[in-house]
């Protein structure tokens, strides 16, 4: 194989394709990515056999051909290199990179050698835009539990149907859900792994292109016209966790995310052990108590309206940070749905997006 | 030699030919889920195994078994979880979303009759306030068109009715494939004849409605005020039932109740047998939470079905959906509830009715319902046309505030206890024996309540 390559391409597939790439002993092969010349572009791929990553690059091809090589050596190596051409030419399993001012050698594998990434053969069920897929995906990630003791937690469950598409994840102490309103066009939920839709969304970056979305058994593959990432799916019944959002709030308090999140973050330096802040709402103002025995107590007020009576929660903070962090609008609205009962935020006079916490027992 | 020996065979034999770690990545939770004479399926984890045995094994598996079983000339794979070392990790926990998921897959609505499958006289619960109403649909299950016809069911809202028409539908459905048989809410009813009024194609449904032979239409009360519904339900009324063939009709009121309806398709309605569903009793509600949790095969305390079951009275939809709350909770926590807990889980769906009714409230519903002002209602007039509504006003007060009857008095022009007492009486008498009084008070109460949501 003889390819020449800008060495700024080569960089941005290898950001896609490098991370998912393991340090797995047992198997040496999986520490590299494939290099190899396809319908006149080069492909570059990896996988942990969990997930798999094609990237396609433009190359001026002289001879095809292929090679493994690993993943972190070559990546550290066109992070550094001073030139935009990167020449890159094989001899059975090693590879000979050149450019203006240096020449390279490194030792790979044959590229026969390395797991085969399934092909998609099925048409795409659905297409969708870049920004969609990255809004329907990114404000649910972090809530999907971190844990696989319950695989099916440790993915984003995801429900397609023609009017609307949900998502939803839980690691059962909050739950985020969000819903757009597109054509899902096939009637379905399916649960993602959580590191697929990392992936995704870390490939996606500010793209704003369409992105196809199609199924095989038990595989779902997202793919562009300049990669594909395929994966398999979470076999498995998500928690049916409609349930658990309570459809009537008690209380509502509407007040600014960005001074809340400051106050919580504040709060959070007076934190017992457990994490807790409490959390107080009444006409005068939205309260944020911080307690702890050694260190002292903190009292925070921000300004805002309420709905209703006032009421008064234990929540860990952490959990509200992540929801606040996530929610879009300048204005958050807080309800209180009981004593017991979750907390939820909505952002102000939108409903597509929903995140809740469980209480501490106070 | 079973699937099992076989493919623990040509593993012992790949295990030699290949590293640990390439063998324990590429065969770990294989299986030979099915085999025929001259090929057999192997089950693998994923798509990338899949793809690395069929390309860089299958030579190799098939010259293994071919050794012990000559015949096979293919081996096929496919990506499944069927090993069962794979389902002996799961714990117990995960197997009750498992049952959860078939009970949904066996609910489907079947597209030709619009029946839900989940719906039968086995999973229904039988108590005294709904015995009418379930021995006559299952007569009429047993002989459609030959007993009560047409068959007309009425009662509040989630206390069973479409479980009842859809459980009949099912079971007529069940004992003879052949019958055609057709469910659909009034309201599916009227979008599809306008439909056809649109396409100009009127004649076409009504000739498709005259071939059914089990007809069933739920919340019949919809087509009040719609003529052109009216008009085709009237003839198709009429050709099935000189055709005996069986029509269920089902309703929140009896057919005298429904507003603006003709007298001629009234009078078709209560020709057959009207039976009502009313609220279920204590130990009817236990028993349908058992039921409901049975079938989704989740125990719970008897404290929190004796909770739920006082708690929530009025309707068993929201019976179910507390249980289901409580049963969807647990699997997310993966442990069982106490009554505390459950306590407060329910709080939100139990704080709702506990709105309290204001004498004003009553006094404004009773006034709108009769078309005459809240002054004439207060004041000292004696005109007959203030003074059954007054007295309904002072029944109402005493049923819904427990205001004591001189504070009645009171309210109403001042009038002394033992004219409350009497109306209060003679209401409470009229209610009993009355069907026409029974129904205004429900109507107003209807209104009260609704007010009182908003």
């Amino acid at each position: 194989m003889i390819i020449t390559i800008n060495q700024r391409k080569v960089k941005e597939a290898l950001a896609v394709t490098e991370k998912i790439v393991s340090k797995n002993l047992a198997l040496p092969i999986l520490q590299n990515v494939v290099i190899r010349t396809e319908n006149g572009r080069v492909k570059i791929s990896s996988t942990n056999l969990e997930i798999g990553i094609n990237f396609w690059l433009g190359a001026k091809i002289e001879e095809e051909g292929d090679v493994a090589i690993p993943a972190r050596l070559f990546s550290e190596f066109i992070n550094n290199v001073q030139s935009e051409k990167v020449t890159i030419s094989t001899k059975e399993n090693i590879a000979y990179i050149n450019t203006e001012n240096s020449k390279t050698k490194i030792i790979g594998f044959p590229a026969k050698d390395f797991p085969i990434i399934p092909k998609n053969k099925n048409t795409p069920f659905v297409t969708l835009g870049a920004k969609k897929i990255w809004q329907l995906f990114s404000a649910v990630i972090d809530s999907a539990s971190l844990s696989e003791a319950r695989p099916e937690l440790a993915g984003v469950f995801v429900h397609f149907s023609p009017t609307k598409i949900e998502s939803a994840a839980t690691d059962s102490f909050r739950l985020a859900e969000q819903v757009i309103y597109e054509n899902g066009k096939i009637d379905q939920s399916m649960i993602i792994p959580k590191t697929t839709i990392q992936e995704l969304i870390r490939a996606l970056g500010d793209r704003e292109e369409d992105i196809a979305l199609s199924l095989s058994e038990n595989q779902i593959f997202f793919s562009t016209s300049d990669f594909e990432i395929v994966s398999r799916l979470i076999d498995g019944h998500y928690p049916e966790y409609k349930r658990v959002i309570p459809e009537k709030f008690l209380s509502k308090y509407t007040l600014s995310r960005e001074e809340l999140e400051k106050s919580v973050r504040l709060a959070s330096i007076f934190t017992s052990s457990i994490a807790d802040i409490k959390l107080q709402a009444d006409k005068d103002g939205f309260k944020v108590l911080a307690k702890n025995a050694d260190k002292g107590e903190v009292n925070l007020s921000v300004p805002g309206t309420l709905k209703n009576g006032p009421f008064g929660i234990a929540v860990n903070y952490r959990y509200l940070l992540d929801g606040l962090k996530i929610i879009p609008t300048s204005q958050v609205e807080i309800e209180f749905t009981g004593e017991g009962s979750p907390l939820i935020l909505h952002p102000e006079g939108k409903t597509d997006f929903t995140y809740l916490i469980m209480p501490l027992r106070s | 030699m079973t699937k099992e020996e076989l493919w623990k065979a040509v593993l012992g034999e790949m295990e030699t030919s290949l590293s640990k770690a390439n063998f324990t990545t590429w065969f770990k939770n294989t299986s030979i889920v099915a085999s025929e004479t001259d090929s057999i399926v192997v089950s693998v984890p994923n798509g990338f195994i899949k793809e690395w045995l069929e390309n860089k094994f299958n030579k190799q598996i098939l010259t293994s078994i071919q050794h012990l079983v000559p015949e096979i000339r293919e081996v096929r794979y496919t990506i499944g979880n069927n090993n069962p070392f794979l389902n002996a990790k799961k714990d117990f926990s995960q197997f009750v979303p498992d049952k959860l998921a078939d009970q949904k897959q066996s609910g489907e609505v079947n597209p030709q009759t619009n029946l839900n499958k989940k719906y039968s006289f086995d999973s229904f619960v039988v108590g005294s306030h709904n015995e009418l109403a379930h021995a006559a649909t299952l007569a009429v299950s047993k002989g459609p068109g030959k007993v009560y016809n047409p068959l007309f069911l009425y009662g509040g809202v989630g206390l069973g009715k479409t479980h009842l028409l859809q459980s009949t539908g099912n079971k007529v459905l069940e004992d003879d494939p052949t019958k055609k048989i057709l469910y659909i809410p009034s309201e599916r009813l009227t979008q599809e004849i306008v439909e056809s009024v649109r396409n100009k194609s009127v004649e076409d449904l009504k000739h498709r409605y005259a071939k059914i032979d089990v007809l069933i239409i739920d919340d019949i009360q919809f087509i009040a005020g719609k003529e052109k519904t009216q008009e085709i339900i009237f003839s198709t009324f009429n050709e099935l039932y000189g055709k005996n063939k069986q029509i269920i009709l089902s309703s929140d009121r009896p057919p005298k109740a429904i507003p603006a309806l003709e007298e001629r398709l009234r009078s078709r309605f209560e020709g057959g047998m009207i039976a009502d569903v009313s609220l279920p009793d204590y130990e009817t509600r236990l028993a349908i939470l058992k039921m409901k949790s049975k079938q989704k095969n989740f125990e719970l305390d008897e404290n929190v079905y004796s909770y739920i079951a006082t708690n929530i009275q009025k309707n068993i939809r929201e019976l179910e959906g507390a249980l289901n709350r409580v049963i969807a909770v647990s699997q997310i926590y993966n442990k069982s509830l106490d009554l505390k807990e459950v306590k407060k889980l329910l709080v939100t769906y139990l704080s709702t009715p506990y709105k309290k009714t204001t004498p004003q409230l009553i006094l404004k519903s009773v006034s709108d319902f009769y078309g005459i002002s809240l002054q004439d209602l207060v004041k000292r007039s004696r005109k007959k046309e203030v003074v059954r509504p007054r007295q309904i006003a002072m029944y109402l007060l005493r049923e819904e505030t427990k205001s004591s009857f001189p504070e009645i008095g009171q309210k109403l022009g001042g009038r002394d206890h033992s004219t409350v007492i009497h109306a209060y009486e003679k209401v409470k008498t009229e209610e009993e024996s009355d069907e026409a009084t029974k129904q205004e008070l429900v109507l107003i109460k209807e209104r009260i309540y609704q007010s009182m949501d908003k």
